[in-house]
């Protein structure tokens, strides 16, 4: 259903205007909207999954579902953070689905992840091969820990702490308030602290 | 104050660098407190190990690969 011509006239329409457009059966603006928000897709469903394979499924079925869903969204200025719902929900439940820790090998191709840790912890000093060592360490540990952690605990820490997503759009996608976002990313934070207490 | 609330309080910063009043509130608590002082260094330490964790991802992704992608699937629905 979507058209391959360019999408250059689109590119000045809002969000809400796409949708409409889309709906009224001008596909190819939804291909702008693929072209604006796929990396904000893809960046929170690998934070959330921890796998570049996983997360290149979950973004691109995500896309598909709001394609299929697009007439149920009522406010169509909300597009970001009701795609982003998708995409948060369906990586949760994929997480879910295949079961924690479980993790493909391969890759198709379109990127890797980068395992190393960028930043030197600030306890570090220069380069102390032990130091880089324990830092690696904590980079596996932090990402279990964050796996485990309860899903709106992970959820909050990740959209509104990893993501920098503003905590009123994460409140709905959570469809809570935003003071319960602030109060899941504090006990995330305190459930880390206690988890990863021996690098500190 | 209660550590509790100074680490919730912590949290609300770190989760919103651009709150002005939050962090001003802080900066003012640890001045006068040692042992403030060092549960905001945990915590700081604590953000920074988590943002190097979880950063550290999606790299070297093709986005425009990966928007063809997505759009072929819809194409082909």
């Amino acid at each position: 259903m979507v058209s391959t011509q360019p999408v250059t006239p689109f590119a000045n329409e809002s969000d809400a205007d796409l949708v409409r457009q889309t709906r009224d059966g001008r596909n190819a603006a939804f291909d702008l909207l693929v072209d604006r928000y796929n990396r904000r897709a893809y960046s929170a469903a690998y934070r959330l999954l921890g796998d570049a394979q996983d997360a290149l499924d979950v973004t691109q079925d995500a896309f598909v579902r709001a394609y299929r869903r697009l007439d149920s969204l009522k406010e169509v200025e909300r597009f970001p953070s009701w795609l982003m719902r998708i995409v948060t929900n369906h990586a949760l439940n994929f997480r879910r689905s295949r079961g924690a820790g479980q993790r493909r090998a391969s890759l198709d191709g379109i990127g890797a992840d980068g395992a190393s840790l960028r930043e030197e912890l600030p306890s570090a000093s220069g380069d102390c091969p032990v130091v880089r060592v324990s830092a690696a360490e904590l980079e596996v540990k932090a990402r279990a820990a964050v796996a485990a952690l309860p899903r709106p605990q992970r959820l909050a820490l990740v959209l509104s702490s990893i993501e920098g997503m503003p905590q009123r759009e994460v409140a709905e996608i959570m469809k809570c308030s935003v003071e319960a976002v602030k109060w899941h990313v504090f006990q995330a934070r305190k459930r880390l602290r206690l988890a990863l207490a021996d690098y500190f | 104050m209660d550590p509790l609330a100074f680490e919730k309080l912590l949290s609300d910063a770190l989760s919103e660098p651009q709150n002005a009043d939050v962090r001003d509130r802080i900066l003012q608590m640890i001045a006068s407190s040692a042992s403030l002082n060092r549960i905001r260094d945990d915590w700081l330490r604590l953000d920074l190990a988590l943002r190097a964790a979880l950063e550290a991802g999606p790299c070297g992704i093709d986005w425009a690969v990966l928007k063809q992608r997505i759009v072929a699937a819809i194409h082909s629905l």
